[in-house]
């Protein structure tokens, strides 16, 4: 019988005599899961019970009633089995206590990134790494504190009501539509653990459930060249024992301020404070702050409903009420005109840039800067604020049924007189860096200009970018009229001597560690200067009209052995004259890149993007004017530049990830090649 | 007292919490399991699961097997609720009317041979589910009437009137097979 059953076996493809290697390597974890598996049921006999003599008719009472109770636990137990999704969730809600920790990959090897405290009815604390920083963030489910380590304070926000992290719910959600994996399953802690794979063509994520139904372990890999690369792992423990200070306490331990962003930006731009405020279409309109930087003016105004509006909003039901995070209105500066009694017009035209803007609790805020196109203000030192506004939401609806406008262009909708003092770029950039750290600690929405604390923008940083904003404000009408006019230049040595032959150009090219002229189309061959030094170039081959840029553009000069020994940065006002340029050769910049070669970064490219920084009138920090960019194999390289202010850009991307390197370097007066030493490009 | 078979044995040192016991019951009987399993028409992908889970339930539980003698019994009873209770459908063998027929004296059963073993599995697959379960138990492990009727949840006279006519619609098969 037993040859029987052999030839039976075979004949389904099974090996009778001995099971496979996988199969035994399965079953012996599961064997020491089990055996070592405490127990958690300890039988204890009971001592009989005094039998008593019971009537027959409530001896049959007491039975339906126990069928009917057995009837309702089996239904709860039912409804409650669910998916293995539903009962993984569940109790990851109902655990008493959690601790996650999750890795990156660097260089395919798993490095520590986020770490989860969960005490259920407490709180959670999430602590993660942004970059270099060590970020901390807590929540006991009305309120939302985040701390990044370093920091003087605390940024406090509302609550999300759910205590448990994303980053272990959301991962879950994989499980939906997950098969599970038999050869993945494997003993963590001790407890076997099923494997739950889910898979599109670029994520694979696994998941592991313990036999109580417990998520303990997930990774996620992405396809990378067909190959699946691990992205991300989490290990998960429950009932771990731990202490979980939660603010403010732990925050007044270690004073540190908390800040409510909030109450900070509703107190400093309360209606009653502000500079100039208007009516309009059932909307407050106000000014707020202005301040006059140099040419510019730097203007935070606000929209939201008047107590007429809030009473008909609150009459429209709960819905509408002013808690509700979205605005009733917004609004967009525009400019200044008005048609005269003899029909021609009167204008006064800015140039607009929304810096950052913020919807809460009913009010839109922004922040905004103007440039003013034409000798004005001039003696008049106001400003009419114009704007398009309109309403929105259910307070667009409202004046919709009752037949009103609820959108207008108003010119102006308020005057406001100038300050009278000029304030210091410097200043209006730092307060604006803290405003934009309350901004984002409200709102997500992407700013132009207003960044997080986590981002890692330094306010040195921060400025640059501000007055970047700023000069792309600068209209090309400053030089709009010349722009077909030639620029005339006279090029002379370091004795003062005119170079005949020198070439001039308004584009180069890089090859070889060199940089050589390079003629803006087929008919515009690269300039040579005459006899006497002198070179023209067409103003369209520096500037465009259409340009968003400074006014200002670089022309290159080069020797008559076309070496590189000059990089200009000239403006609109160079088109009134010759403008002398002394050239005095390039000096050699040598660098050299470190990147993480360990991932399979050996043939990456490396783009180099150099910037040369011209010094404005009205800021510490010049304008960035782009000189040269550059793509190399090699794992250094060496560029030609003439003295000055530079700034290197290095980025590389391999197998979808990004590292980059910024750099900021002089080149002196009067200097030997300059070497910048290993640019170490991170991710 | 009767004498303890090996594998009363090996199930003896497994309730003492042997590894290596284990090993060997699982050596012997995973594969018979696997054919067992699929023989009731488990789905190919719950197979594997369907094995582990039995594995877990008998690691669990062989500290209270008092009868180690019924230790294949009770192990394909395990096997059995795990397929039945993963689909939750309700037992597919219920309401036989051959099962209250009387058996005939004078008929024998048919006998079935290793020289056939292509037919003969084929046939088996072919056959009725309560006439294949029955019969991969009776060539799988040659159990005793009444731990079948253990391992079925049924009466030890049923499982001898189903072996009967079991085998003799396994014969049918196999010569419709040959015609």
């Amino acid at each position: 019988m037993n040859e029987l059953r052999n030839r039976l076996l075979r004949e389904d493809g099974i090996d009778p005599a001995d099971v496979s290697a996988q199969e035994l390597v399965q079953f012996r974890a599961l064997l020491a899961a089990e055996l070592n598996r405490p127990h958690r049921l300890s039988w204890i006999a009971g001592p009989r019970v005094l039998t008593l003599r019971v009537p027959h008719a409530v001896r049959i009472a007491s039975v339906m009633c126990l069928v009917t109770m057995l009837g309702i636990a089996a239904v709860v137990c039912v409804l409650q089995s669910g998916t293995v999704y539903a009962r993984a969730l569940s109790n990851l809600h109902q655990a008493r206590s959690i601790h996650a920790v999750g890795y990156g990959y660097r260089a395919g090897q798993p490095a520590r990134q986020c770490e989860i405290w969960h005490l259920r009815g407490v709180g959670t604390k999430i602590q993660w790494l942004h970059g270099r920083q060590l970020i901390e963030m807590y929540d006991d489910g009305r309120d939302r504190y985040k701390y990044v380590q370093g920091g003087s304070h605390a940024v406090k926000r509302q609550g999300r009501g759910e205590l448990l992290p994303r980053e272990l719910v959301e991962p879950l959600h994989y499980l939906k539509d997950a098969q599970h994996d038999l050869s993945r399953d494997r003993v963590i802690d001790g407890d076997l653990c099923r494997c739950y794979r889910r898979e599109d063509p670029n994520t694979l994520a696994l998941m592991w459930i313990d036999g109580e139904m417990r998520f303990r372990r997930y990774e996620e890999s992405r396809r990378v060249e067909g190959q699946w690369q691990p992205e991300e792992l989490i290990e998960i423990r429950y009932d771990e024992m731990f202490d979980l200070a939660m603010p403010p306490v732990t925050f007044e331990q270690r004073g540190i301020e908390t800040v409510e962003p909030a109450r900070v930006l509703e107190t400093r731009y309360r209606l009653e404070d502000a500079i100039a405020r208007a009516e309009v279409l059932g909307l407050v309109f106000a000014v707020h702050e202005l301040h006059r930087c140099g040419a510019y003016l730097i203007l935070t105004s606000s929209v939201r409903p008047t107590e007429p509006s809030l009473r008909d909003l609150a009459a429209a039901g709960p819905q509408t009420a002013v808690a509700d995070p979205t605005s009733y209105g917004g609004f967009d500066l525009t400019s200044w005109w008005r048609r005269k009694e003899d029909g021609s017009i009167e204008s006064r035209p800015y140039a607009i840039r929304q810096l950052g803007q913020l919807s809460h609790q009913g009010v839109s805020l922004c922040w905004h800067a103007l440039l003013p196109r034409g000798a004005w203000p001039g003696q008049e030192e106001r400003l009419e604020v114009c704007a398009y506004v309109r309403t929105d939401g259910v307070l667009r609806q409202l004046r919709q049924q009752k037949g009103l406008e609820w959108r207008g262009q108003f010119r102006p909708v308020l005057t406001v007189d100038l300050p009278a003092a000029p304030s210091d770029p410097a200043f209006v950039g730092r307060d604006l860096y803290e405003v934009g750290h309350l901004v984002v600690g409200i709102s997500r929405a992407a700013q132009d200009l207003f960044v997080s604390e986590t981002s890692s923008v330094t306010p040195e940083q921060f400025q640059e970018r501000f007055e970047s904003l700023l000069t792309g404000l600068r209209p090309m009408e400053e030089i709009w009229d010349r722009i077909d006019s030639d620029l005339p230049l006279q090029l002379v040595d370091e004795n003062g001597t005119p170079v005949a032959g020198a070439w001039l150009g308004g584009r180069v090219r890089y090859a070889n560690g060199e940089i050589f002229p390079e003629p803006s189309s087929p008919d515009r061959p690269v300039l040579l200067a005459d006899a006497r030094g002198q070179v023209s170039i067409a103003g369209s081959q520096l500037f465009s009209r259409d340009s968003s840029r400074d006014s200002r553009a670089i022309v290159y000069a080069f020797d008559p052995e076309r070496r590189l020994v000059g990089c200009y940065a000239v403006a609109g006002s160079d088109f009134s004259g010759p403008v002398r340029v002394t050239m005095e050769p390039a000096r050699r910049v040598r660098m050299s890149f470190a990147l993480p070669e360990a991932n399979g970064n050996t043939d990456s490219v490396v783009h180099a993007d150099v910037r040369m920084s011209v010094p404005r009138d009205f800021s510490r920090n010049g304008v960035l004017l782009p000189v040269l960019s550059a793509t190399t194999r090699e794992r250094s390289m060496e560029i030609p530049l003439p003295p000055g202010e530079y700034t290197l850009n290095c980025h590389s991307t391999h197998n979808g990830a990004g590292h980059s390197a910024w750099r900021h370097f002089t080149v002196p007066q009067k200097a030997h090649d300059l070497d910048l030493g290993a640019i170490e490009l991170r991710p | 007292m009767d004498p303890e078979d090996p594998l009363q044995a090996v199930v003896r040192r497994c309730q003492g919490g042997d590894q290596t016991a284990f090993e060997e019951l699982f050596r012997q009987f995973q594969p018979r399991l696997r054919y067992y399993i699929r023989r009731l028409d488990c789905a190919d992908n719950q197979v594997d699961d369907v094995l582990q889970e039995v594995w877990v339930k008998a690691v669990r539980g062989i500290r209270s097997l008092r009868d180690r003698k019924a230790f294949a019994a009770w192990l394909y009873r395990i096997a059995r609720n795990e397929v039945y209770g993963r689909g939750r459908v309700a037992d597919p063998f219920v309401g036989l009317t051959e099962e209250h027929l009387e058996l005939p004296t004078h008929d024998t059963e048919p006998t079935f041979s290793g020289e056939d073993i292509g037919r003969l599995h084929q046939g088996l697959v072919r056959l009725k589910p309560h006439h294949r379960e029955v019969l991969t138990l009776w060539f799988l492990e040659e159990l005793p009437q009444d731990q079948i009727a253990q391992i079925l949840g049924v009466r030890a006279n049923t499982v001898r009137t189903r072996i009967y006519y079991a085998k003799q619609a396994l014969r049918r098969e196999m010569e419709k097979s040959h015609e």
